[in-house]
């Protein structure tokens, strides 16, 4: 050890400005690596949470027709008994909700009144779906759900602008003018809350359509003729199946329930907007992000590698009598590669840490323009942190092994270089 | 020369491994920059000239608690601008325009789909349609139209659901839309209720099986409408930028008043025109004051279309700068690399170079050595960049810029241009140190260091 760094030494100080130079280059790499790395890994973790078994399908119960405009069918192709069997029979399903969209004009609590942004009426799996987390109360039961009962939850942020508080929110009421899917537009109910959630993130509440409130969707589709409509579209979980092989599958079971022509499309996005593309052209933003950053940066990693080729290549040229002499004293082959391999990886030590100590600001600045660009391209709210130390290690010991990699040539010369022929020459 | 350029060649030939890898580097960054460069460019040609579409001339007024203008998730209403109390008509709109000087135009302008037939039945128990429309039917008609429809002829279109627009007759004037056939309707067809219909020109072509859609009659939603002009191929988007002008119907806004007869629907929105671009966003300063002062601060949101275009820009032009960040990294590299291969080369040279020198070689004859080596690199690393970016060009927008990538035409002689900056920052780097070398005298240069 102490003569590798001894050997480090003594080659920087003998040409210090080139030296200067060369770990500049690797420092770059490594520095490119180390941030082109974190920041591609983020954004794939982040792409896995809506992908792979994550994957979250909206479907409708429609068509697009000639127009370009997508259609709902109606009367509703499914109701309660069809979301069961579709349930049932299809392992690809992990959850399923129904979603339908009760009218909440305005709400009235503590003698003030307040609108809502969204509300959804939902089944019980939507929590799984969504991965919402309750902050306080509980998610409606079964038995709510089958006698649509007026309950609600709400996110944080509007049980704490109606209700001052997350605690206080709990058993209060909450009366709803305009009649959550009635017909009569000046009937007023009210709804019990029993729920807090944390604020949904706001590319699940863009992309997905997660709401500020949650009830029943039974409760959302009123009672008499209306409930009798059941529901256009609804939100699923899948694990292992594509979207065609998912659409296929739903129309068979539409088929066998003895749904005439029965017509559905699945995106992946808001059930309420139909074919919605935000979760789509953000997962593919997402992918572009990724690939061009962990590939461009590997290729300057690779590049920055060269000038170490340069270097010890340089250095066996020069050294070609002095290595045959050392070859006659005893010296074995790998001796030899050893000491050239050495300096190629000191080189590469040395740039990459320099190059990690740069990376913490670097990532700061870089993940901030990506951060801005996600967000102008409608994925907000996303939280890319800080570099994490696994990726810092990483681009080390890439850095390292790349200029090993490309010292090792150079040093497999010198190596092999014939004996007499240096002796020759003396 | 030639004994100068046998020598370089030689050289070159010694250190093939090197120069391939110096090539190499060279070549990569030559391509990003070139890359880069054509998506950027091409990408700011494409926004400017959507940014010349009447689209982005146009302003959106609607109430703040409109769901789709929401940024919080609940808002207190204040009861005293309650959303009943809104009222966007026409007349609302001279209002505006009134205190507005910079604003060129003002219209209602919304998207509709409308639906060939009888108004939709929403099942047993509905047959009156969706309950928040208000009753769209015959029912609608002005009366002398409604008489009149009962006994004309009425024609089947071949599509069953038609893309549509809802607008008043200011919206032809400030998108500049004319009629190929016939004529457009008037504010005074407007406010009698008259069912007119305008076709864009391809739709005109494509409604009917004779391609002839002048003064045909079509049920749409259960009302009878008479179209009574097509207008000119325009190739321009609606607002949304989702579908051509020409593939769209346009009908005139029917009057609503609450708790009225039934006729129309609210209208949610109002859209003012700003001919000049540079006053848009006084334009939109003025709406926004006239509007708080209408109807409470806040209780109204004034936003021009272009504002959301320059947000979506911003966030491209963020990509390209993290990218550029790293496509510029990749050309130090590839400088530094060349740089420092030639400090090694022209070192080992010094002594060759003074005895040359020593023998009235000149600097100038000296240097072309370096720079016939240099030259051959960053040249050839410059067209392998080249080769590689020109044709992947196209591909690459479509990486770059997925939401548009298909629509943006590459913009070469840009590449070029980059292909051609990004060759000369490893070239001047190449040959510092012979040009640092060669202002020592012969004899410095054949002493020993």
């Amino acid at each position: 050890m102490r003569d590798f760094i001894h050997g480090i030494l003594k080659q920087t100080l003998a040409h210090p400005a080139r030296s200067a130079f060369l770990i500049l280059a690797v420092a770059m790499g490594s520095l490119s690596f180390a941030v082109g790395a974190a920041l591609s890994g983020r954004l794939s973790a982040l792409r896995a949470e809506f992908s792979g078994e994550n994957t979250r399908y909206a479907v409708g119960g429609g068509s697009v027709d000639s127009s370009g405009s997508f259609e709902w069918k109606r009367p509703p192709q499914f109701n309660q008994a069809a979301l069961e069997r579709i349930r049932q029979d299809m392992s690809e399903i992990s959850a399923l909700s129904p979603i339908s969209e009760p009218r909440f004009m305005m709400v009235t609590a503590n003698k003030a009144r307040y609108t809502i942004r969204s509300v959804l009426g939902v089944g019980l799996e939507y929590e799984a779906i969504l991965g919402l987390s309750l902050v306080e109360g509980r998610f409606f039961s079964q038995a709510e759900e089958d006698t649509a009962s007026r309950v609600i939850l709400l996110s944080e942020t509007t049980a704490s602008v109606i209700y001052g508080g997350v605690k206080d929110a709990i058993g209060a009421k909450l009366e709803v003018g305009g009649g959550a899917g009635s017909r009569a537009r000046m009937e007023t109910v009210i709804y019990e809350v029993i729920g807090v959630y944390e604020d949904p993130s706001e590319f699940m509440r863009k992309g997905f359509g997660a709401p500020d409130a949650l009830i029943p969707y039974t409760a959302a589709q009123g009672s008499g003729m209306m409930a009798r409509f059941g529901v256009e579209s609804f939100i699923i979980r899948t694990k292992g199946i594509g979207p065609e092989a998912l659409r296929i599958k739903l129309l068979n079971v539409l088929s066998s329930l003895g749904v005439t022509d029965p017509q559905l499309e699945l995106w992946e996005g808001n059930p309420l907007s139909a074919l919605d593309k935000t979760v789509e052209s953000t997962k593919q933003s997402m992918f572009v992000f990724s690939s061009a950053l962990i590939s461009l940066s590997f290729i300057i990693l690779a590049l920055s590698a060269v000038g170490v080729f340069s270097s010890v290549n340089t250095e066996v040229a020069d050294a070609g009598k002095s290595i045959c002499v050392r070859r006659a004293l005893g010296a074995d082959r790998w001796t030899i590669a050893r000491g050239y391999l050495m300096k190629g990886l000191g080189f590469g030590l040395s740039g990459g840490i320099l190059g990690i100590l740069a990376a913490y600001p670097a990532y700061s600045l870089v993940a901030a323009a990506v951060g801005l660009a996600l967000e102008r391209l409608g994925l907000s709210g996303l939280e890319l942190g800080s570099i994490p130390p696994l990726y810092l290690l990483l681009a080390l010991a890439a850095s390292a092994l790349m200029s090993l990699l490309f010292s090792l040539m150079p040093a497999l010369r010198a190596s092999r270089l014939v004996i007499v022929e240096g002796l020759k020459d003396l | 020369m030639k004994a100068i350029i046998a020598t370089a060649r030689g050289f070159l030939r010694r250190s093939v491994m090197e120069n391939a890898l110096l090539v190499l580097g060279i070549s990569v960054a030559v391509f990003m920059g070139a890359v880069l460069t054509g998506a950027i460019l091409s990408y700011s040609a494409y926004m400017a000239d959507l940014l010349q579409d009447p689209a982005y001339a146009e302003i959106v007024v609607s109430p703040a608690f409109f769901r789709g203008n929401q940024s919080q998730a609940v808002s207190k209403l204040d009861m005293d601008a309650g959303p009943m109390r809104f009222a966007f008509d026409t007349a609302a709109a001279a209002k505006a325009m009134a205190d507005s000087p910079s604003v060129t135009w003002s219209y209602i302008s919304e998207e509709e789909s409308l639906r060939a037939g009888e108004a939709p039945s929403f099942g047993p128990g509905f047959p009156e349609g969706p309950p928040d429309l208000g009753g769209v039917d015959e029912q609608g008609l002005a009366p002398a139209q409604a008489q009149s429809d009962s006994s004309a002829a009425v024609s089947t279109p071949l599509l069953e659901r038609i893309a549509g627009r809802k607008v008043s007759p200011d919206f032809f004037q400030a998108w500049g839309l004319k009629t190929a056939q016939g004529s457009l309707y008037a504010a005074a067809d407007q406010e009698a209720g008259q069912a007119y219909m305008v076709l864009g020109s391809e739709l005109a072509k494509s409604l009917f099986a004779d391609a002839q859609a002048l003064g045909k009659r079509l049920k749409i939603d259960g009302r009878i409408y008479t179209i009574i002009g097509v207008l000119e191929r325009t190739g321009l988007l609606d607002a949304e930028a989702t579908r051509s002008l020409d593939q769209l119907a346009f009908i005139p806004p029917r009057s609503f008043s609450p708790g009225g007869s039934g006729m129309g629907r609210p209208t949610m929105s109002l859209t003012f025109f700003v001919s000049d671009r540079a006053k848009l966003d006084s334009a939109v300063k003025e709406l926004q004051a006239h509007f708080d002062r209408a109807y409470k601060t806040g209780q109204v949101l004034v936003t021009s279309r272009q504002a959301g275009l320059n947000a979506r820009r911003s966030g491209q032009n963020a990509l390209f700068g993290a990218i550029s960040v790293l496509a510029l990294l990749c050309l130090v590299v590839a400088t530094l690399n060349i740089f420092n291969v030639s400090s090694i080369k022209t070192i080992r040279r010094r002594r060759s170079l003074g005895i040359l020198r020593s023998i009235g070689v000149s600097r100038g004859k000296a240097m072309g050595v370096f720079l016939f080596e240099v030259s051959a690199l960053a040249l050839l690393g410059s067209l392998l960049g080249l080769a590689a970016a020109l044709p992947l060009s196209g591909l690459a927008l479509r990486f770059l810029v997925p939401s548009l990538g298909q629509g943006l035409a590459p913009a070469w002689a840009a590449q070029l241009t980059a292909a051609f900056l990004s060759m000369a920052l490893p070239l001047a780097a190449g040959l510092f140190p012979a040009w640092r070398l060669l202002k020592d005298s012969p004899a410095d240069l054949v002493r020993a260091e």
